[in-house]
């Protein structure tokens, strides 16, 4: 399991990086973190709100109330210009990160 | 989902967003968001063969319980608790004042009946006081069941109020009351103390016309104070 400090530095860029792919909504999101990481990034669900709305009032996302199919009411987000230009930036960084340990651990660790 | 089961699920969920309103840094958007993620999670948990009620304490669990979610809510709704506080502050004040109004009126036609039944002035007198002292402490009563959660009239009659909205509310009343009779009890003792019978009352009479002036004013102001923070609190911009 991912430690808590982990869990939470990485959430801006996988919200960010998940919102790249279309617009979505909080669930969704969270399913996509558990499947994609295999179970071992577990957020409290709840705490993810929080996270969206503080990069909605940035700027980085813009939230839109809509009628889902099941007729029930959702918050959708999508990506702003804003957002993906921070998304690039975050992708730099965390690929930085990637290749420094990957020289010093060997490739197979980073890549598994 | 069966009607039953939906019936079921819909009781749950009422009795969570109880819960949730009860905590100061969720709004109400927050709250119907945070509602569709539950139902979404019990609708995904109950195909895996939990029932309802399995399937909605999972789904409660991994949400988080209110009083995190309320921590983590309040680093972005800081703005807008203090928007609810400050409303339920000043809305204090107005019903203070709105209250104190009708209750003189009543008190007044209540000792009108009874002196036209012939009771003496001074029965008169002692029942009407009476009466006022009742309804202030049963005013007060109602106030300090909701304040400690344990009254739910006002909460299901008022939208949005909840027991923080009853503790605001008589914390600015409680406040202005301590201010307000301090500097009136020090400044009249020392203008007693300092000026002649003359001078005191002239002063006395000019205030007055003050008071009788200015009311209205500060109850217009307090008015269109609250009337600018409802919007903030009742339709958050992120609606």
């Amino acid at each position: 399991m991912i430690s808590k400090e982990l869990v939470a530095a990485s959430s801006r860029p996988l919200i960010l990086a998940i919102l790249s792919k279309g617009e979505d909504y909080g669930y969704s999101i969270i399913q996509q973190v558990r499947e994609l990481s295999d179970n071992k990034i577990e957020w409290t669900e709840g705490m993810l709100y929080p996270v969206l709305h503080r990069l909605e009032k940035e700027g980085l996302i813009v939230a839109t109330w809509k009628e889902s199919d099941s007729g029930r009411k959702r918050k959708y987000y999508r990506l702003s210009a804003t957002g993906g230009e921070s998304l690039r930036r975050e992708r730099e960084q965390w690929f930085a990160v990637h290749t420094t340990l990957g020289k010093l651990w060997g490739r197979r660790l980073c890549v598994n | 989902m069966g009607t039953k089961t939906v019936c079921q699920l819909d009781d749950l969920v009422d009795s969570w967003k109880q819960r949730a309103r009860e905590c100061e840094s969720l709004r109400s958007n927050d709250i119907l968001e945070l509602e569709q993620h539950l139902r979404d999670s019990v609708d995904s948990l109950s195909t895996t063969g939990l029932d309802i009620q399995e399937s909605f304490i999972v789904a409660l669990h991994r949400i988080g319980n209110t009083d995190q979610l309320g921590i983590e809510f309040n680093k972005t709704n800081g703005g807008f608790v203090w928007s609810r506080r400050i409303f339920w502050m000043v809305g204090g004040y107005i019903l203070l004042m709105l209250a104190r109004l009708t209750i003189d009126a009543f008190v007044d036609a209540f000792q009108l009946v009874v002196n036209s039944l012939g009771l003496t002035p001074k029965l008169a007198a002692i029942l009407g006081a009476s009466l006022t002292v009742a309804i202030w402490l049963g005013l007060l009563r109602l106030m300090c069941s909701t304040a400690s959660g344990s009254s739910a009239y006002l909460r299901t009659r008022i939208p949005d109020f909840s027991r923080w909205s009853a503790i605001w509310l008589s914390a600015s009343i409680l406040l202005v009351y301590v201010v307000a009779y301090a500097s009136k009890l020090t400044s009249h003792f020392v203008m007693f103390r300092s000026l002649g019978t003359n001078d005191f009352s002239q002063m006395a009479i000019i205030n007055a016309y003050f008071e009788a002036a200015w009311s209205p004013l500060l109850f217009l102001i307090l008015v269109l104070t609250a009337a600018s923070l409802k919007r903030r609190v009742f339709h958050p911009s992120t609606a």
